[in-house]
């Protein structure tokens, strides 16, 4: 099967998420993590979504690459209803769409650098993978460490790579996990400077779970998650009265 | 109940549905069943072969002598301890009166046997042609004779009649149905009868000058064995004969050592594989518990006390394992017994067995040092698992030094090897040859992995699935080359067993095929050969080509006398040999030097091809001139070639051979072989009547031991080879298992990056096939090599190139292989892919 290219027209929501449930059953009960969420990202939007450990910020990400099912509710992706599409072709539209950043880097320890940004290309079965990821790695800095394994490389380093990988099949939306979870506070500046970079210069939709405030703030706007439900939208460009509420989240989930 | 709580408690038992565990145990599990089940199979079966092979002595040594043995050798054999019995045997006429008065007459070897006559073995007898036979503890009774069923025919023999042996008179008491110790001898043409010892003289048939065979038999313990023999040896001229196990005897002493041989060398190596497969799930587990020990050091657990708990813990593993291995040993030995009793009647005796002692301690030791020799080291690392790693989320624990790995599992492994009965020299030959090997083996993979990835990966569409294996492949060599490594060692290590079994079991076969002739035609006169061809076609006895026959002496080499050439005490100088000619070399026999007729040219004419072994004692060779004598008259002969020929084959073979028509002046008799069953014997009264000059040799209760023997001996490689193969197979899942983390871990990667479920199978699936096929040419290469030298080193016999394993094994091992690592990984794809994002690797 193949996915239909949904015209991609720029006013069309790069994620439209309606009325979202998720509940899993745990010991024979069914444990709701997520309850009525609705949310829509515009293309080439950065989006912070934000709330204390445990509170569904994964759950939901996952739901929105279509790493999940969703219990009830639906989810748009590029136009795509996630609902009705099999295992694989959500896949496939991952292939097509989506890059990922996480926060234990997930590099496979086997390959080099350069190897491991080279993957996204040959799976989805393009030429000259080596070349790209070369001069990607080039412009990242990592010039020196093309051939050099996972385990020889600092943290940062790791997570550059990780982001050469997620960018490399140029995505049209990047979702983060926590990226600078596992790096000191200037490490993990570089690695966000570089996120908000493709964001501006390739219009890359950005969808970022994080503790950080001041990470939380660079975005265009912040989603807050409060015991499984959508509890109020900030955005950083018209002012509101809940921001000091948000902040409040941010630093309770950042200790918790 | 304490007990139960410190189970409970124990790390181990927590862990116990941790894959690499579980392995681990198995490994022990079966390392332990190998190494029992082999020590006690070849110890029974070393002693039922030994028992086979001392009934066909009639006793466990035997003395032959032309002359009466001395009445002081046979009491210093009883104050030794030794039980003796005696024998002799003459040939001689009898006659058979009927009551009606008439007379019928025949040549005949009779044994006269003692009290104690059989010590080994089984002499049947049986009262009537129709009744079954019965094993009897001694011969008859003085007064008495058993006799062979062909007699009765031979002789027109009714139930009251008499027969008269010289001067006395016997009572028929019986058939005699089968002795012990009636071999592959030519002397013994003629039918034979039994009469007791006591009753010899009364015969006045043996005088002095008469040609009689006089045996003594002893039973007794071996230490009192071998001082008799150190005793009496000294005192025998070159006419009197001291026999052993080994003596006379080819087809099952060779049989015998070989079995032995193998089934130490596959024991060991079903051993070693089992700990090869310790090694690597010992590791894996190992590596796993980075974690748990972070954890606990955190908790403020000391590394050195933390790694004491593990080390008993494992010890006790290894007890249990060894236990439980030790019981399904004895299980499986007594299934053996079971299955192989009817097949096997020499195991009668043996009825049911506990597995020795020795190889339960000789297992658990195994298992020690194997464990500790190889899980140590990597042990040894969890003491620098900083508790921080707690905080720090995961990073694997390095692996251990491979220096520090091999060198205690080789240390291990020579200890023991030595430990096993090996002396230092062949533990380090093993040791090094292995090293070897593995050390080619890398090297091969690496330069095969090279041209792969140089060569032909880049011209391999990009994105398909064999692509993106042989890319994998190729790029995480270091990973790749182990795996191909230990895989390539263990099938290589199956292969040698494979291999060498089919060549031991092929030829033994080929030796004793179903329809081995067990059953010759001596005697034959030229002009009774058509008439004789026409009734054993009429029989419907289906015979080996009439291979002529005539009998002469060996009496100078090149024009040297052969009693100043040779000094050496060889048998067949002292009797006429049996020469023939022919034109076509016989079937299993090969020239080693020289020329056989056709190719011989010009010197074919006066030609002779001597057999090599006499030839080596004679110290004769290609070009030396021999003079026979054939009944007074003179024949010269150039030696133009010399072969080596298959004694055990039962089929008619000679010394020497002419080329057509050499001997057609001299006066000759023809042999041939058959094969006849049991049910058929009386055909043999047929020939007896038709051609009473023809003698008839009676073998098929020789043949039919020897095929049990070789059945026997068959049976065990075989079980053995079950134990290799499952052994092989734990290496193999425990490398899979060790690589199943990575797998995961990639396979949800790939996932998140758009790839397909069937895609993920697909890989996996190929890459196991990859390395299975890379590693199974590899092996078999290797393995083609090591058996040459095991051949020619061990087991004799020439090199062949084995097409059926190569037709079947690199193709059979890569689909298994793929199979099994698709099985093992086959989950893997539907590993929900949201564990990717909550780190959390291990699920599926
Ligand atoms: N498969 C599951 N089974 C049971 N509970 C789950 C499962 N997945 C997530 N949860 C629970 O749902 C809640 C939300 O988890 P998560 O989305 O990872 O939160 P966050 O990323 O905000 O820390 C947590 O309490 C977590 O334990
Ligand atoms: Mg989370």
């Amino acid at each position: 099967m193949s996915i239909p290219k949904v015209s991609e027209k720029n006013s069309m929501p790069a994620l439209s998420v309606k009325n979202v449930s998720k509940h899993v059953a745990l010991d024979g009960r069914s444990l709701e993590i997520l309850t009525g969420i609705g949310l829509e990202i515009k293309q080439g939007e950065s989006v912070a979504i934000v709330g204390r450990s445990g509170s569904g910020k994964t759950t939901l990400l996952g739901l929105m690459a279509g790493l999940d099912t969703t219990s009830a509710g639906t989810i748009e992706l590029m136009g795509h209803q996630l609902e009705n599409l099999t295992e694989d072709e959500r896949a496939e539209l991952r292939a097509q769409y989506i890059g990922f950043v996480f926060q234990s880097f997930h590099l496979l320890p086997g390959l080099t650098a350069v190897e491991n940004v080279m993957l996204p290309l040959e799976l989805l079965k393009q030429e000259g993978a080596e070349e790209k990821a070369v001069e990607l790695l080039n412009s990242l800095g990592l010039g020196e460490q093309l051939s050099h394994y996972p385990q020889q490389l600092s943290g940062g380093e790791q997570q550059r790579v990780a982001l050469a990988r997620a960018v490399i099949a140029r995505p049209t939306i990047l979702f983060a996990d926590e990226p600078t979870g596992n790096l000191d506070s200037s490490t993990g500046a570089e690695i966000i400077d570089l996120l908000f970079e493709y964001n501006d210069r390739l219009n890359t939709t950005l969808v970022l779970v994080t503790h950080d405030e001041a990470l939380a703030n660079k975005c265009q706007r912040q989603v807050l998650i409060k015991d499984g439900k959508l509890v109020d939208r900030h955005s950083n460009s018209s002012e509101s009265d809940n921001d000091e509420a948000v902040a409040e989240e941010v630093l309770e989930g950042s200790i918790s | 109940m304490s007990l139960l709580k410190q189970m409970r408690g124990s790390v181990l038992w927590r862990q116990r549905h941790q894959f690499s565990l579980r392995i681990l145990f198995s490994a022990i599990v079966v390392a332990s069943l190998a190494l029992v089940s082999i020590t006690s199979i070849s110890a029974i079966l070393s002693k039922s072969l030994v028992g086979a092979s001392t009934t066909f002595l009639a006793g466990d040594r035997q003395l032959t002598s032309p002359r009466k043995i001395p009445e002081n050798w046979l009491d210093k054999a009883s104050s030794l301890g030794l039980e003796v019995a005696q024998s002799a045997e003459f040939s001689t006429m009898v006659s058979r009166k009927s009551q009606d008065g008439s007379a019928t007459f025949q040549l005949v070897t009779v044994k006269a046997v003692g009290d104690r006559y059989p010590l080994k073995g089984e002499l049947l007898k049986s009262d009537s042609v129709d009744d079954v036979a019965v094993s009897q503890l001694s011969g008859p009774e003085q007064g008495g004779l058993w006799m062979q069923a062909r007699l009765h025919g031979l002789l027109g023999f009714q139930q009251a009649d008499k027969i008269t042996i010289g001067v006395k008179e016997f009572s028929y008491e019986g058939i005699l149905n089968q002795e012990p110790d009636v071999g592959f001898q030519f002397s013994s043409f003629s039918p034979r009868l039994m009469i007791h010892m006591g009753d010899l003289a009364k015969t006045e048939v043996v005088q002095p000058g008469s040609r009689v065979k006089w045996q003594a038999y002893f039973v007794g313990s071996p230490s009192a064995l071998l001082e008799y023999e150190a005793w009496v040896s000294p005192k025998l001229d070159s006419s009197q004969k001291w026999l052993g196990l080994r003596e006379g005897r080819p087809a099952i002493s060779d049989a015998l050592d070989k079995a032995e041989r193998y089934l130490l060398l596959g024991g060991s190596l079903a051993v070693l594989l089992a700990a090869l497969a310790i090694a690597i799930s010992s590791r894996q587990f190992a590596q796993e518990q980075t974690n748990y020990v972070a954890i606990t050091k955190a908790l403020g657990m000391r590394g050195d006390s933390l790694l004491q708990r593990y080390l008993k813990e494992l010890v006790v593993l290894a007890l249990l394992g060894v236990g439980i291995g030790w019981l399904f040993a004895a299980a499986a030995i007594n299934a053996w017994l079971f299955l192989m009793r009817d097949a096997l009647p020499s195991l009668e005796s043996v009825s049911s067995v506990m597995p020795p002692f020795r190889s339960l301690s000789l297992s658990m030791v195994t298992a020690l040092v194997f464990l500790v020799a190889f899980c140590l080291p990597q042990l040894a690392m969890l003491r620098r698992v900083a508790p921080m790693r707690v905080l720090r989320g995961a990073q694997q624990l390095p692996l251990a030094r491979r220096g520090a790995t091999l060198l205690t599992a080789g240390l291990g492994s020579a200890g023991l090897l030595y430990w096993y009965g090996g002396s230092w020299l062949t533990v380090g030959i093993l040791m090094l040859g292995l090293l070897l090997i593995a050390l080619v083996v890398v090297a091969l993979h690496r330069l095969v992995l090279e041209v792969v990835q140089t060569i032909w990966v880049p011209k391999m569409e990009a994105g398909s699935a064999l692509k993106l294996t042989l890319q994998r492949v190729t790029r995480q060599r270091s990973e790749s080359l182990t795996q191909l490594t230990v895989f390539t060692v263990a099938i290589f290590l199956f292969a040698v067993l494979l291999l060498t079994r089919t060549g031991l079991i092929d030829e033994w076969k080929s030796q004793l095929p179903d329809n081995a002739p067990n059953h010759f035609l001596i005697n034959i006169s030229p002009n009774e050969l058509e008439s004789i061809e026409s009734l054993l076609t009429e029989l419907s006895i289906d015979s080996s080509a009439l291979y002529p026959m005539a009998r002469g002496r060996l009496t100078h080499i090149n024009g040297m006398d052969v009693k100043v050439a040779v000094t050496k005490d060889v048998g067949a100088l002292n009797r006429e040999l049996n020469l023939s000619w022919a034109a076509q070399l016989p079937e299993d026999n090969v020239v080693l030097e020289g020329a056989w007729w056709p190719d011989a040219g010009r010197d074919a004419a006066g030609g002779v091809s001597i057999e090599s072994e006499l030839a080596g004692k004679l110290n004769v060779a290609l070009g030396d001139n021999l003079l026979f004598n054939l009944g007074g008259r003179e024949i010269a002969a150039r030696v133009t070639s010399i072969r080596s020929v298959e004694w055990d084959s039962m089929r008619p073979n000679f010394y020497m051979l002419f080329p057509e028509g050499a001997l057609d002046s001299f006066p000759a008799t023809y042999i041939t072989s058959f094969f006849l069953a049991k049910s058929d014997k009386d055909k043999l009264n047929a020939i007896a009547e038709q051609f009473p000059t023809v003698s008839v040799l009676e073998l098929d209760d020789l043949v039919m031991k020897i095929k049990s023997i070789v059945a026997q001996v068959t049976s065990v490689i075989e079980l053995l080879l079950v134990f290799v193969f499952i052994s092989t197979l734990l290496v193999l899942m425990a490398l899979v298992a060790a690589s199943r983390k990575r797998r995961v871990q990639e396979a949800l990667l790939f996932r998140t990056m758009g790839a397909k479920a069937a895609l993920l199978h697909r890989i996996q699936f190929y890459e196991f096939g990859v390395l299975g096929l890379m590693s199974s040419v590899v092996a078999l290469a290797a393995a083609e090599v090591a058996v040459y030298v095991l051949k020619s080193q061990l087991f004799g016999g020439a090199f062949l190139l084995n097409w059926q394993a190569w037709a079947l094994l690199p193709v059979s091992t890569a689909l298994l292989l793929a199979l099994f690592g698709y099985l093992q990984t086959r989950r893997i794809p539907t590993v929900p892919p949201m564990n990717v994002l909550r780190s959390n690797l291990d699920a599926g």
